[in-house]
């Protein structure tokens, strides 16, 4: 299911990078916001909606982040993604200057979706953003509220398979579970 | 960084469907070869090597897979969840592709693994324009590495 509004939000801690992201971003000439953050750790503040207003700030449909950051870096908002399943399944895309194996294999042992290799010239970094905005725009998305929480509820799907579930709102303030 | 030369692997029980996603996939002359196989425990077969797919030259690693998730014997969800248990297989990208668009079984197959989601197409013009970007993304931007040994198949 798309989402009825969408957007993306970039982790980029090297500023030159960040500058070229943007660039590339408004040249691409791309409708939906572009949140981008400077750090992992404002990387899962923004994830977790603290301190901002989510009509301004929207839970991110995809996300694309860096790997090497100092303190908290790619791997740990990947695995921060997978711990908390109570939020949304979003879809992670890596995009870093490594490829070393051993960080690709890991990356993709934490959940990422994707991992693209940053290229070198300026207008292979246009086109490879294109493409990645193209395909994942594309793509459906689990449906969340705008705090990026799953909307779902338990029930027995048509392949037999019972949903762990989460349900918002909930009176006693916890989630019922199957 | 590696890139692969193996197929793609089309799970789908639909002749229909996957023929008009193959029919698609050839406007490319570049697109590799698609395996169709058409129920999940032949997929886990082939993954593994074994029975009637125990030729590798014949029948090597796929570098993409496009599941289907209503599918006899073994369905999608039970494909993923056994292809993410190997490490083998994890870095294969697994693009589920299905009519289903309840958001209860789009979270699942994410969850599962499934690196994407995307509804089938309806029509010629959208299968085009899917099988385009799946080759330009998937095939040509994304990186994967080799994978260790493969496993066994279940018994």
């Amino acid at each position: 299911m798309k989402r009825s509004t969408q957007s993306i939000l970039v982790v980029e801690d090297d500023p030159n990078d960040r500058v070229l992201l943007e660039l590339a971003f408004s040249r691409i000439g791309i409708a939906d916001p572009v949140q981008v953050v400077s750090s992992g750790s404002e990387a899962l503040a923004y994830l977790r909606g603290e301190g901002g207003d989510r009509t301004r700030f929207p839970y991110p449909t995809f996300l694309i982040t860096d790997l090497k950051m100092p303190g908290v870096d790619g791997f740990a908002i990947l695995a921060d993604l997978r711990a908390n399943p109570d939020r949304a399944v979003t879809p992670s895309i890596v995009l870093s200057a490594s490829s070393d194996p051993d960080d690709i294999r890991l990356a993709y042992s934490l959940g990422a979706n994707s991992y693209l290799v940053k290229p070198v010239e300026l207008e292979e970094l246009f086109r490879l953003l294109k493409l990645t905005y193209d395909y994942w725009r594309s793509c459906d998305v689990p449906y969340t509220d705008p705090d990026g929480r799953c909307v779902a509820t338990s029930s027995i799907s048509k392949l037999g398979q019972v949903f762990r579930s989460t349900q918002l709102n909930h009176p006693s303030g916890h989630s019922p579970t199957v | 960084m590696v890139r692969s030369t193996g197929p793609v692997l089309l799970v789908d029980d639909s002749e229909d469907d996957a023929l008009l996603m193959q029919r698609a996939f050839r406007k490319s002359a570049e697109f590799p070869k698609v395996q169709w196989l058409t129920n999940g425990n032949d997929a886990t077969l082939y993954l593994c090597g074994h029975g009637q797919f125990k030729d590798r030259t014949v029948y090597p690693l796929p570098v993409l897979i496009l599941l289907d998730l209503k599918l006899p014997v073994k369905n999608g969800f039970e494909v993923l969840r056994w292809l993410r248990s190997y490490p083998a297989f994890a870095s294969i990208p697994v693009i589920v592709l299905s009519d289903c668009i309840d958001p209860r079984i789009i979270r699942r197959a994410y969850e599962l693994g499934a690196n994407s989601f995307i509804r089938k197409p309806q029509n010629e013009e959208l299968r085009r324009q899917l099988a385009e970007l799946v080759e330009q993304y998937w095939l040509g931007l994304n990186i994967t590495v080799p994978d260790e040994p493969v496993p066994e198949p279940d018994r």
